[in-house]
């Protein structure tokens, strides 16, 4: 596998979405080659930026109470 | 009149599927509408859609997906006008940026004897505090940022992704690609603007 094609399929890969012989493939490329891994780590560090950002604010408490007497019978 | 045992025992179900999945769903709701009434409006007219079609809900299917596929849809038919969106980005420039490339480059320039690529990366990384984060997604437009928040924050796959936005594999996929290169992109902008790179 070619650099180029690691990096094609590095989003997929890093999202889990390729099949085991293509996630296989790329892995075994990224155990070789310190560019595409170094790249990998990368995108893997903003992906778990993106969620950390976004999971850490509480739904005020008036709003489960809001929505609680809403779904009284 | 008093509520009959059948109300009774759907209300828990429904409760006990769904209010757990609150604060999971007001972050989204934040993501979307980008401020927090809207946020609070989305999330509870979610809840009573999904409330009022429960029926509909397939007991030992993803509550989570089902109930943010009513949120996503209730976003984009109510709430996606009332705040302009970004320009659409130029996707040219774009398409080969890489976030990674440009900090190396970067930390080459302003340290040669610090030049560790991956490393040192990292550690400029964490000059990025949540706030960048979230201001860089607020400017994404709506349909490359809600693609990723689905697989980023949520974990969703494609396939998941693609029923709940109701697009095909291939656009999910073009459009989680491409809105993680904008969010890049625009992150090396704050970078630049607020002197987060030394050296500069
Ligand atoms: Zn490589």
């Amino acid at each position: 596998m070619t650099c180029q094609e690691a990096v094609d399929q590095l989003y997929e890969y890093l999202d889990a979405q390729l099949d085991n012989a293509n996630a296989e493939q790329v892995q075994k490329h990224l155990d070789l080659c310190k560019l595409c891994c170094d790249h990998f780590e990368f995108e893997k560090q903003m992906k778990g930026l993106v969620h950390n950002s976004c999971v850490n604010q509480k739904a005020p408490s008036f709003l489960k109470d809001k929505i609680l007497n809403s779904l009284k019978p | 009149m008093e509520p009959n045992r059948n109300d009774q025992a759907k209300n828990k179900e429904f409760e006990e599927l769904f209010l757990p999945l609150l604060d999971n769903l007001y972050n989204i709701a934040l993501r979307m509408t980008r401020n927090p009434k809207d946020a609070e409006d989305l999330v509870q007219e979610a809840f009573l859609k999904a409330f009022r079609f429960f029926h509909r809900f397939e007991r030992g299917t993803n509550a989570r997906a089902w109930i943010l596929t009513i949120l996503t849809n209730t976003f984009r038919t109510r709430y996606r006008k009332k705040k302009a969106e970004p320009d659409m980005v130029d996707f040219q420039a774009i398409e080969n940026f890489c976030l990674a490339d440009e900090l190396v480059k970067e930390i080459s320039a302003s340290d040669k004897s610090q030049a560790r690529g991956a490393e040192a990366v990292t550690e400029m990384l964490k000059d990025y505090v949540s706030d960048d984060i979230l201001k860089a997604l607020e400017s994404v437009p709506e349909q490359f940022r809600l693609a990723v928040l689905l697989s980023d924050v949520e974990g969703f796959s494609y396939q998941e992704i693609s029923e709940i936005l109701g697009i095909s594999v291939g656009t999910v996929k073009s459009r989680i690609f491409r809105g993680r290169k904008i969010l890049q992109k625009l992150l090396w902008e704050f970078a630049k603007e607020r002197g987060i790179l030394k050296g500069n």
